[in-house]
């Protein structure tokens, strides 16, 4: 027996206000979230060359066959596809996913995901209730923020009753007592802006892309989904065991014998740690917070409620407030994100963009009387007001805001400022109108990813591995656990079926060679299969390296199919999991190829062939510690300072290419690729349209 | 090693106790994995040295200890104080500790004391010329960050 | 329902107030109890009407919600190892979290009490719901006498109600501390693993043999205080009114 689909996905036309079902298992082979989304657009989106903003931009939001198990780290992420408004020159078919518990709740309302098509005549939310499904208007919801809509929605839905609710369709339908799972913009996406995010629950967002704009354009408000249904489970007992096995590699399982993990990332890694560096001078109480059956539960419920389940870059984009306030977060950082939460604006996007003004006043260029006219009060960059002021200008369209809503690509076209500022990196873009995130120059992999992608990939496998870890101990003067050679040899274990060494050679030499090809086409697969397919939440996979792992040694390559097999009934190897990432990356490459990728167009801003000054000096650049392979011998050395060559990256693009079976020329998969992937159609299609390679 | 350094002409010293032009600022960076990378942008020279800060490796690596490197590249700092405040002297003296550091870590606290030693000097330069009412920034509040 | 239980106890000990036996067995089911018993291994008490109670179950949940998460594993391993399937609607333990409320507020750990008097074996006209002997005497349902009839789901006395509707099987059912899991290999029950305990991420289930000392707002249990590896994390494991470290509400401090 199959387990893990419910069988259906809900196709919603906004336009008609219709709904009908997909069938699942005509896509089943994709695994689930980000390949089956990518294959039901390629099926659905009829023009592929159509704005994001376009009624004809068809959205899907995936689950996994795991959403919703008890398997760690991924029961709870959801997937979210379509065309993005946040690409830049083109906005691309894009992705973005987010955590909670969204996805849990929508298989156990029995669906596996929902297509969204169409644009609704005025605000609507779709009222999802088991298999009942009702497109509702939201005019009384329209300019409600992100909590406010979700709690309004709890009202309407289960009441503020703390029992046993049931769909009012008699007991065998089955009664829960938790709320409906929201998902919803805010005014930001309202207003279509192309910062907008999805927001669900406490801190969990999809932010890139603009997908709150796509909502906003679709007048969509918000999908609500409650579920008393279950998820249908292959091998019960195999699940279990595999889930107790498991903990062995987690602190649960090692509660008495508590090591702080290396990082606060990764399976081994304590409650709170990706929120507990957040917390705000003076300290308040903080607990643990954690999306669906997490075994990390990584973020943090702060005393108040404040901020709740925020991580990362939902505080890192307004670190200005420690920057002002001795070096630790306020109180400032915590209304900061408050706001831009309950506005539904990208906080990623929001970074490279308050860096960017910061450059421009201290430049003199921006502000009253300047170059660039704006009335925001620039010299409090780190306090609330000027976080306040810079997000309602964007939601309202007034002063700067007007630009800075198309994101901060769009916002330096329109100054006049793109060239400049992105060849200097004072405007801080790494590629396709994306802020860097980790640096092209020195963590290759990272740049080549989104490079050849669409976006910031935002997937830290190898980051802790090759930069954080070693960069951290070389600069405290400690030893990292493991040698450059020993990371090396461990990554040749798991990295199949390369089992290359010399794939973590990130030296001046190895960033363009062959084996730097490889660990990019690895990471390129196992993400898209693993990571968004399954939904393995990137906060505690790929697990290399554990620290309870027997000789530190992690799960992955036995791990994250061992849950997928139990929950499915399937018995596919982690190797061909890695095989499916490649058909789904191929036909995320189609869909891009027909919207006018080509090789000509695939660079990164100048910033990273021009500028590679002293570290610290002239530019942004941290101490970049990576490993290399020099003269026969392994060791971590820092890269800082290093500038790309165009003409090497040019020419491992070709290497690239080849590797994956797409055409030197272009960059597009050729047929023959296409077809022994199985996509004879997307072949054909791309044909059609006269792109595919001769 | 400060000791080593003849004392600077006033000119001089007004110089290094100056917050510079935004053009001609120091980039440091505040590492702490979490948080990522962070910019912090440094106008003068007690900035820049009181920024410089290390933490055991397992303390950065702990989400809840807070800790940071404040990361001020030795050589970049030789080269800022070189080239923008002209005292070759401090900027060698700087390369000197720098190259007989192990590491980061190990550099951190002789350079910072070896700065701020040298912005001493300064201040007992202008003290005895009777001219302290012409410094300008070293005992203004960090304006790390902050755009203006 | 404090002031009723008490009433309830005033009674017992001093024989003297008119009491039916339903009034007592769902005042002493319900939250308030403990703080009297608390303690006291109890296999049998004489009632009012003189028809001797049911044996004390051998073992029960302890939860700590200021160490919740609000993951929901246990939910999610509980319906797994009992039906099959993860389903939040047959988890024999519901939590529910409000994930805009502030610290402490926000998870509700709401787990089967195992009550000395259990209302929902008192309710139950088939002897479908009962005290399980082969099993540490945990209050649990033989769905085959089930008649559908969700007395005992009305009679629990908390809310949500402990026991709930098996809407796929068609009978009630109720946390049995894993005696019987068809889907988990382990030995469960008083005398071995239950798989919410096991799986908590955050150990903020625990299991006790002895009857826990319980307040309105549930047991008097802190599993923070003198956690080590709690405390490593950085969160707090100080208490409140309501949630006192056993000890201390032993010694009385803190009760009404």
């Amino acid at each position: 027996m199959n387990g893990g689909y419910t069988g259906k996905i809900l196709n919603v036309d906004l336009t008609s206000r219709k709904t009908s079902i997909i069938e699942t298992a005509k896509y089943e082979d994709w695994g689930g979230g980000h390949g089956i989304g990518s294959a039901v657009f390629w099926d659905l989106c009829k023009d592929k060359t159509v704005s994001g903003f376009d009624p004809g931009n068809v959205v899907t939001i995936m689950t996994s066959p795991l959403s919703g198990t008890n398997a760690p780290a991924v029961a709870g992420r959801t997937e979210v596809q379509g065309i993005g408004v946040q690409g830049y020159p083109i906005e691309w078919f894009t992705r973005s996913n987010f955590g909670g518990r969204f996805s849990g709740m929508l298989k156990f309302a029995g669906w596996d995901g929902i297509a969204i098509q169409g644009k609704a005549d005025k605000p609507v939310w779709i009222d999802m209730r088991n298999d009942d499904v009702q497109i509702r208007d939201a005019g009384d919801l329209w300019g409600l923020d992100t909590l406010e809509t979700q709690e309004e929605i709890w009202r309407r839905v289960t009441g503020e009753l703390n029992d046993w609710w049931s769909t009012g369709r008699g007991r065998d339908n089955g009664r829960t007592t938790q709320r409906p799972a929201v998902l919803t913009i805010g005014p930001a996406g309202e207003r279509m802006t192309r910062v907008a995010a999805l927001l669900h629950d406490a801190g969990n967002g999809a932010g890139q892309g603009g997908f709150g704009g796509v909502f906003g354009s679709k007048n969509l408000k918000a999908i609500s989904v409650i579920g008393t249904g279950g998820v249908k489970v292959a091998d019960p007992s195999a699940l279990m065991a595999a889930r107790e096995w498991s903990n062995k590699y987690a602190i649960a399982g090692n509660w008495d014998n508590y090591q702080p993990a290396p990082f606060g990332m990764g399976f081994h890694s304590a409650p709170g740690s990706a929120a507990a560096a957040y917390a705000p001078t003076p300290p308040i109480p903080i607990g643990p917070m954690g999306c669906m059956a997490c075994q990390h539960n990584c973020r943090v419920r702060f005393g108040g409620g404040q901020t709740n389940g925020s991580s990362c870059l939902d505080f890192l984009f307004y670190m200005w407030d420690a920057r002002k306030h001795g070096g630790k977060p306020t109180q400032v950082l915590q209304d900061a994100v408050d706001l831009v939460q309950r506005a539904g604006i990208n906080t990623f996007e929001m970074e490279g963009t308050i860096i960017w003004l910061a450059n421009l006043y201290g430049m003199g260029l921006i502000g009253r009387g300047k170059k660039i006219e704006s009335s925001l009060p620039f010299d409090q960059i780190g306090e609330t007001i000027f976080a306040k002021q810079l997000f309602d200008a964007i939601v309202e369209g007034k002063d700067i805001g007007k630009d800075l809503a198309q994101g901060s690509a769009r916002a330096a076209e329109a100054w006049g400022r793109y060239d400049e500022d992105t060849a200097s990196g004072v405007l801080p873009l790494q590629a396709w109108g994306y802020p860097q995130h980790y640096d092209a120059r020195t963590e290759v992999e990272w740049g080549y990813g989104s490079l050849l992608g669409e976006r910031d990939i935002n997937e830290h496998d190898f980051n802790i591995w090759v930069y954080w870890v070693p960069t951290v101990a070389t600069l405290s003067g400690a030893q990292p656990p493991m040698s450059a050679e020993e990371l090396s040899e461990l990554m040749a274990k798991k990295l199949v079926p390369y089992s290359d060494p010399m794939m973590m050679d990130y030296s001046d030499e190895g960033i363009y060679s062959e084996s730097m090809a490889k660990l990019v086409a690895w990471h390129r697969h196992y993400t898209r299969f693993y990571k968004q397919s399954l939904a393995y939440c990137d906060w505690s996979w790929a697990d290399f390296y554990n620290t309870y792992g027997p000789d530190h040694v992690g799960m992955t390559g036995e791990g994250e199919q061992k849950f997928f097999n139990a929950v499915t009934g399937k018995n596919i190897t982690f190797e061909e999991g890695l095989e499916t990432g490649r058909k789904i990356w191929n036909l995320d490459r189609a869909i891009w190829v027909l919207q006018g990728r080509h090789k000509d167009m695939e660079f990164f801003t100048e910033q990273n062939y021009q500028v590679g000054a002293v570290p610290g000096f002239t530019t942004f650049e941290a101490p970049y510690v990576v490993p290399v392979h020099e003269n026969g011998t392994w060791s971590y050395k820092n890269v800082a300072g290093r500038k790309l060559d165009k003409g090497k990256v040019e020419e491992w693009k070709v290497k690239y290419y080849k590797l994956e079976g797409w055409d030197p020329e272009s960059g597009c998969p050729t047929r023959e690729t296409l077809e022994k992937l199985g996509l004879a159609n997307v072949a054909d299609e791309l044909a059609a349209a006269k792109k595919l390679p001769a | 090693m400060v000791h080593d350094l003849p004392a600077p002409e006033a000119e001089l010293a007004e110089r290094l106790l100056a917050t510079v032009p935004f053009e001609q600022q120091l980039m440091g960076s505040r590492l702490n994995p979490m948080r990522g990378s962070v910019r912090v942008d440094l106008r003068t020279l007690n900035e820049a040295a009181s920024f410089m800060e290390t933490a055991a490796y397992e303390e950065i690596m702990d989400p809840r200890a807070q800790a940071n490197i404040g990361y001020v590249d030795p050589l970049g700092l030789a080269l800022w104080i070189e080239t923008v405040f002209g005292d070759t002297g401090l900027a060698d003296a700087v390369r000197e500790v720098a190259a007989g550091a192990a590491s980061y870590a190990a550099a951190v606290g002789p350079v910072r004391e070896l700065v701020l030693g040298r912005l001493e000097q300064c201040e007992q330069v202008l003290a005895a010329e009777g001219a302290t009412d012409e410094r300008v920034a070293s005992d203004a509040p960090q304006s790390d960050g902050e755009a203006g | 329902m404090s002031g009723d239980t008490e009433g309830a106890v005033m009674a017992e000990n001093e024989g003297k107030k008119a009491l039916t036996r339903r009034e007592f067995v769902v005042g002493m089911g319900g939250a308030g109890v403990g703080a009297v018993l608390g303690g006291i291994f109890v296999h049998g008490i004489l009632l009012p009407d003189e028809i001797v109670a049911l044996p004390a179950s051998e073992g029960y949940l302890l939860v700590d919600t200021k160490k919740c998460a609000a993951c929901q594993t246990c939910m999610l391993s509980c319906s797994l190892a009992h039906e099959g399937e993860t389903s939040l609607s047959l988890s024999r333990i519901q939590v529910v979290s409000d994930p805009f409320a502030g610290y402490p507020e926000g998870p509700q750990q709401n787990q089967c009490r195992q009550c000395p008097y259990p209302a929902c074996v008192e309710a139950c006209p088939t002897g479908a719901n009962h005290v399980d002997a082969a099993n540490g005497n945990v209050r649990t349902i033989d769905a085959s006498k089930c008649i559908g009839c969700e007395r005992c789901i009305q009679a629990c006395p908390f809310t949500p109600s402990r026991v709930e509707w098996n809407f796929e099987e068609k009978h009630s059912q109720k946390c049995d501390l894993c005696s019987n899991t068809p889907y988990w290999d382990q030995k469960g029950g008083p005398g071995g693993k239950q798989a919410c305990v096991e799986l908590c991420p955050l150990k903020a289930i625990a299991f006790t043999n002895e009857i826990p000392i319980q307040g309105d707002k549930g047991y008097f249990v802190n599993l923070r205080k003198g956690d080590a590896t709690w405390l490593a994390f950085g969160f707090p494991d100080g208490d409140n009114a309501e949630y006192l470290s056993a000890p201390a509400a032993q010694a009385g401090e803190g009760t009404q």
